[in-house]
């Protein structure tokens, strides 16, 4: 049997607020784990607690009780760094470096020898498309120059779990299409990629499942492909012609005239195929079908506890 | 390449690219500034005063580098959060430290032998020798230095940078003048219980006075860098000193810092 890239198991994580104050419990009992080869998503509104459980799984910070496990093993052991990569949320870097000096000191603290270090940058400056400014120093790079080293920083190891905070905040849309291509190319080499984000429409598309952190408690994990199952709610038919046979027969739905069509709306579990077939009997035409899914961001916002309409504005923004 | 030289050959970069040629420049413009001043100054005096005062310029100067850089680069690397970058990765947080230390003490190496060869040359050219004797003043100050720096780690990996800084200053200065303490313990003080323990107390401070001889008495020897210098077996007695003092500094520091939340 072999072990699972990441098992969480009732975190716990609390700050000293201040000097003189107590302890704010920020994590409340996380748990979930990861299996070989998926792209796990961690969504939450800001200050939700991602951050913190990202930093508690890659070792940086200690729980107050719980445990995670990274193939086995304990964060704060080297063997099982050896097996990570971590991207943080606004990396910091340094400055007087070059990328390509940075990603080589990267490869030396994965132990490689100075040849295959420099190899290795090479090899990842190509990657994330950083060949170009490679000699430059890092304080010279943009935000979004910084993210790709930051991603190649993160894989310099070749990990088997890759962990990426925010990772496609500050970048350009070209800039995220590219990460997202390196992201399902790990998939592909069979890494298991754990991602925190508030940028839905990107989760949809590279996730398999999705968890949902609120005030420190996983409230959901779930596959995407059960959620937008679950959100398909509708079937949109549009008609030409004359269609008031059609109209008479089924008179239980609703028919609206729209741009010089009919369009008739089946319900999630409709008889699509029955329609279908009356309309051709009754000598309408069909110009289309359109089953009507909800995003995952429509079907978060729609949860109980769900995010305020201000956060889903300054989302918004952020989705630009 | 090892993951520890890594962190050093790293940190070693991060303190020459950035300030080390500003205060080798006004190291220089110092030392010419006193070489112009004593040449108005009576030649009998002028070798002492020189040496004297290039000995207390190395020595002072590779101090406060010493602790200015230790304290700055590790509040750096917690404050930019590099650290996220480096501990994440296969390297225990003990090796991190010894990296940091390794690279730090790299640099005042390099400071020290540029000081003293700026100081030879100015030694050189007003005719005053005393090349040896500045020799063994870079390897003392070499050492002091790293003891500093490991100081400064101590601090630093679990306190504030402010207070990192002012903790260290105030062993450098207390390291600095134990024997005066000593002294002005025995001298105000019965023996008892409490003085014994300020003594020992004392005792198991960094003991920096050794590194700054020149103009004390030392086992009732008057020691001068123009005259009556230390020898190297005392040079040598007192980096083994250092390197056990740093030994015990290192591990205590990595104790405490391996418990810390990199927040
Ligand atoms: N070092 C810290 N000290 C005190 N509170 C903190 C600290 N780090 C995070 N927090 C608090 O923990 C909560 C969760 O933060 P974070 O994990 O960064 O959230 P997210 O990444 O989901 O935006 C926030 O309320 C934040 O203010
Ligand atoms: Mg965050």
């Amino acid at each position: 049997m072999s072990v699972l890239p990441l098992k969480v198991e009732n975190v716990y994580k609390s700050f000293h607020a201040g000097l003189f104050s107590g302890r704010v419990e920020i994590l409340h009992g996380i748990t979930f784990s990861l299996n070989p080869g998926e792209i796990f998503g961690l969504l939450g509104r800001n200050g939700a607690g991602k951050t913190t459980t990202l930093k508690t799984i890659v070792g940086l910070l200690t729980p107050d009780s719980g445990t995670v496990s990274i193939f086995g093993m304990s964060p704060s052991s080297v063997q099982a760094r050896r097996l990570l990569g971590f991207l943080p949320e606004h990396p910091y870097f340094y400055g007087y470096l070059t990328g390509r000096e940075f990603l080589e000191m990267a490869a030396a603290l994965h132990g490689m020898g100075s040849r295959e270090a420099s190899r290795r940058a090479d090899e990842l400056l190509e990657t994330v498309n950083m060949t170009h400014a490679a000699d430059k120093p890092l304080r010279k790079y943009s935000k979004g120059m910084l993210q790709r080293i930051g991603l190649a920083q993160a894989i310099v190891g070749a990990p088997q779990l890759i962990v990426l905070d925010e990772p496609l905040s500050g970048l350009d849309p070209v800039g995220r299409r590219e990460l997202k291509e390196v992201v399902l190319s790990l998939k592909k080499q069979g890494r298991t990629v754990l991602f925190s984000s508030h940028i839905l429409p990107d989760v949809e598309e590279m996730c398999d499942r999705v968890g949902i952190v609120e005030q420190g408690t996983l409230t959901l994990v779930e596959s995407v492909d059960t959620l937008l199952e679950r959100g398909t709610q509708r079937t949109e038919v549009e008609l030409i012609g004359d269609c008031s046979k059609l109209i008479n027969h089924f008179n239980k739905l609703s028919f609206v005239k729209r741009a010089g069509a009919t369009v008739v709306t089946l319900p999630r579990d409709g008889d699509v195929q029955g329609l279908i077939a009356a309309a051709i009997k009754h000598g309408c035409h069909i110009s289309g079908v359109k089953p009507y899914r909800k995003t995952l961001e429509e079907l978060l916002l729609e949860a109980p506890s769900g995010v305020s309409e201000q956060e889903d504005a300054s989302r918004k923004e952020d989705t630009q | 390449m090892n993951a520890l030289l890594a962190v050093a050959l790293n940190t070693y970069r991060e303190a020459i690219r950035n300030r080390v040629l500003y205060v080798l420049a006004l190291f220089a413009t110092l030392l010419l500034f006193a070489g112009g001043f004593l040449t108005q100054v009576s030649f009998n005096h002028e070798k002492r005063v020189y040496l004297d005062s290039a000995a207390a310029l190395i020595d002072l100067f590779s101090a406060f580098l010493a602790m200015g850089t230790g304290v700055n680069l590790i509040y750096k690397e917690l404050q930019n959060k590099t650290v996220y970058l480096i501990l994440t990765k296969p390297i225990s947080r003990t090796r991190f430290l010894a990296g940091k230390l390794l690279g730090l003490w790299a640099v005042m190496w390099v400071l020290t032998i540029s000081m003293g060869i700026l100081a030879a040359g100015g030694s050189a050219i007003l005719g005053v020798g005393g090349l040896a004797a500045l020799s063994r003043q870079v390897v003392l100050s070499s050492f002091q230095a790293l003891v500093l720096l490991s100081i400064s780690l101590l601090f630093s990996s679990f306190t504030t940078p402010v207070l990192t800084g002012a903790f260290t200053f105030g062993m450098f200065l207390i390291g600095r003048f134990v024997p005066d303490l000593h002294a002005i313990l025995h001298r105000k003080f019965q023996p008892d219980l409490a003085r014994d323990t300020a003594d020992r107390l004392l005792d198991m401070l960094p003991q920096l006075h050794l590194f700054a001889v020149s103009g004390h008495e030392l086992q009732g020897r008057y020691v001068s860098i123009a005259a009556d210098f230390v020898s190297w077996r005392y040079v040598g007695i007192t980096s083994v000193y250092s390197l056990l003092y740093v030994l015990l500094v290192m591990a205590l520091a990595s104790w405490m810092f391996r418990r810390r939340d990199l927040v």
